[in-house]
């Protein structure tokens, strides 16, 4: 027959088969790099800790168990209300600020956009060094507040210097899924509430708000997600006076050596980070019944 | 016409977007109930007037009263004025309900009345059934009653329409046209539509004023409208017309291009005259009434009459013709008009 005709059946019986292979780097990426690795962690988690490090037999619910002791349900809860408190801080910086973009004209928009993620250029340590160097008593913070006769202060080592480090760090991604949800509002919607009455608080809270939920709530998830596992911050403005969830499951593995108890925290950590998402993902599928 | 007190006074109002002058001193009334339109080509500052009413927009000088009271001092949420946006703006996470509701909600009002006066008002606009559903579940004529709704729900002093039909397609058009004037005498509120397109303005509007680079060229009645436009812009702007340009003497109307054609003295000190279609008739070439001599090129059939195009000396004529036999192409006809049916144009 003709090639035309050979080369469409020859497309159709290919194709599957091309699908296939085509779909093996993104199968063996995940195989890798998250089912391996989870499965690892999940059997981890239910083994009994070897002398050095590792693990070993029997198997034991006794690092579950251990999960729910106040000491370490104590660590969750403060590392929860940290990332949450960083989460909370950088919405209430970022949403104006994301307000505020995009007011610019579409030049300073891009300018004032590249103004957010730059400091993502620099090494994240350096970043953080750089508060200690504002923040310890010596510092800039306590300078400043001297002069007007109100330092020196210590804000150092303590629990206010994690989550300014935190908010600072993850304010970036705040900024910009709200940004997003901002551009895609149609200006229109806030005359239309304004010229029925709406004075600005309640344009704020019925219209604004609402329609930029899907970019708020994924900001939140973007700052508090990394905040509730980090365990840098904690320890470099922290000192030892704020450890994080993070820098337990750290200890657990690096100097308890404790890998299987190390795996049970991560877990639950996991666990509280997939009841979030889904509540998102929730919420966004809300947002999607509106249409665009 | 229109014999009521103005309800709206606009005077002296001027505002310019760095060197485009949007509005030049505008001066207009709006009457009581009156169903009012501002018409004119996208750019001429239509739209701006409507913002300054609705308080989006300051003007640079001049002033706005409604019921006499001085509106430019007061903030856009607090003005008795409604405004329909051309593309709705319904708030796409609120129901039917929620979106009519919203601004009675703001004006605090306890809950019954608002409940009963958002059953009453979507019975008006016939969407009663609907009142659950989201925006993006309605249709394009449904989302108009919502924004209509919503708008009239108010009893505002005065609701403005900005293109209120444009986005609806040509068959709901006429419907919505005919159903916009029927709750215009039931609601009793006073309209003021802005649009682009003419037979909006006309069919809908007891005045008109025809806007041009910022500045009212004409307020009347559609009809005087019409049949008495002041200017070429009018003239051109409503209706199709050939506009001949010249001057007036020895009793005839002396065009550039064609030599004398009979009009009234009331031409005398025109810039130009204009000759409506219908006015022109189609006769043979050598009928003693003809005027002129010409050819035709083109015949539009409209349904209930054609339009031809009569090449006469370079210049096109538009005549109807309501004969059952239309003139054919390149055919020779006569054309002929009363002197009476010339228009005389005294502005640009």
């Amino acid at each position: 027959m003709t090639s035309r005709t050979s080369a469409g059946v020859r497309r159709h019986g290919d194709g599957p088969l091309l699908r296939a292979l085509s779909s093996i780097p993104a199968l063996g990426y995940l195989l890798v790099l998250m089912v391996i690795p989870l499965g690892l962690v999940i059997a981890y988690a239910f083994l009994t800790s070897g002398r050095f490090g590792g693990v070993q037999g029997p198997v034991t619910f006794d690092n579950i168990a251990r999960l729910f002791q106040p000491l370490y349900l104590e660590v969750l809860l403060s590392s929860v209300v940290n990332a949450g408190l960083a989460t909370f801080f950088a919405f209430l910086i970022g949403f104006p600020a994301a307000l505020a973009i995009t007011r610019l004209s579409s030049t300073w928009q891009t300018v004032a956009l590249i103004a957010v993620v730059l400091p993502f250029w620099t090494n994240f340590l350096i970043r953080t060094y750089a508060w200690i160097l504002l923040l310890n008593r010596e510092g800039i913070l306590s300078d400043g507040l001297s002069l007007i006769g109100l330092g020196p202060i210590e804000v150092l080592y303590t629990r206010e210097a994690v989550i300014l480090g935190l908010t600072y760090a993850y304010i970036p991604l705040m900024v910009l899924p709200i940004y997003a949800s901002l551009q895609r509002l149609d200006p229109v919607l806030l005359e239309a509430a304004c010229n029925l009455g709406a004075g600005p608080w309640r344009r704020f809270r019925t219209i604004l708000l609402p329609l930029t939920m899907p970019g708020i709530i994924t900001g939140c998830l973007f700052v508090f997600i990394p905040s509730l596992g980090n365990f840098v911050i904690p320890e470099l403005l922290g000192g030892g006076n704020s450890q994080m969830i993070g820098n337990l499951i750290r200890d657990q593995f690096l100097k308890s050596r404790d890998w299987p108890f190390g795996s049970a925290l991560s877990l639950l950590v996991l666990a509280l980070l997939v009841i979030i998402v889904m509540i998102q993902a929730s919420a966004a599928r809300r947002s999607r019944k509106w249409g665009a | 016409m229109a014999a009521g007190t103005a309800l709206l006074d606009i005077h002296g109002v001027s505002r310019s977007f760095g060197d485009v002058r949007a509005l030049d001193d505008v001066s207009l009334q709006i009457h009581e109930n009156e169903f009012f339109a501002l018409l004119g080509p996208s750019g001429c500052g239509k739209t701006t007037l409507l913002r300054v009413i609705a308080g989006f927009e300051q003007p640079d000088s001049g002033s706005v009263t409604l019921d006499g009271v001085d509106l430019l001092p007061i903030p856009p949420e607090k003005r008795a004025v409604n405004l329909m946006f051309q593309s709705y703006a319904l708030f796409p996470h609120m129901t039917v309900e929620r979106n009519v509701a919203y601004g009675l909600v703001c004006e605090k009002l306890p809950r019954a009345e608002i409940t009963e006066r958002v059953d009453e008002v979507l019975r008006t606009v016939g969407l009663t059934d609907k009142r659950s559903a989201l925006p993006r579940e309605l249709s394009g004529g449904q989302r108009q009653r919502v924004a209509l709704a919503r708008a009239i729900v108010k009893r505002p002093r005065l609701l403005l329409l900005d293109e209120p039909l444009s986005a609806l397609d040509r068959k709901i058009r006429g419907e919505m046209q005919m159903e916009l004037k029927r709750l215009q005498h039931e609601v009793g509120i006073t309209f003021v539509v802005v649009t682009h397109d003419q037979d909006e303005a006309m069919s809908l509007a007891d005045r008109v004023a025809v806007m041009d680079e910022g500045v009212v060229r004409q307020l009347d009645a559609p009809l005087d409208l019409y049949r008495r436009p002041r200017s070429i812009f009018v003239a051109d702007f409503i209706g199709s017309s050939t506009i001949l340009r010249g001057s007036y003497a020895d009793g005839a109307w002396q065009t550039a291009g064609m030599g004398p054609i009979p009009a009234d003295p009331s031409c005398t000190g025109a810039l130009a005259v204009a000759l409506r279609p219908e006015s022109v008739r189609l006769v043979a070439p050598s009928d003693t009434t003809a005027v002129r001599r010409g050819r035709v090129q083109e015949v539009y059939f409209q349904g209930d009459h054609a339009l031809a195009l009569v090449h006469v000396d370079g210049v096109s004529f538009l005549a109807n013709v309501r004969d059952d036999v239309l003139p054919t192409r390149d055919s020779d006809v006569g054309l002929a008009w009363d002197a009476a049916a010339v228009i005389p144009l005294f502005e640009e």
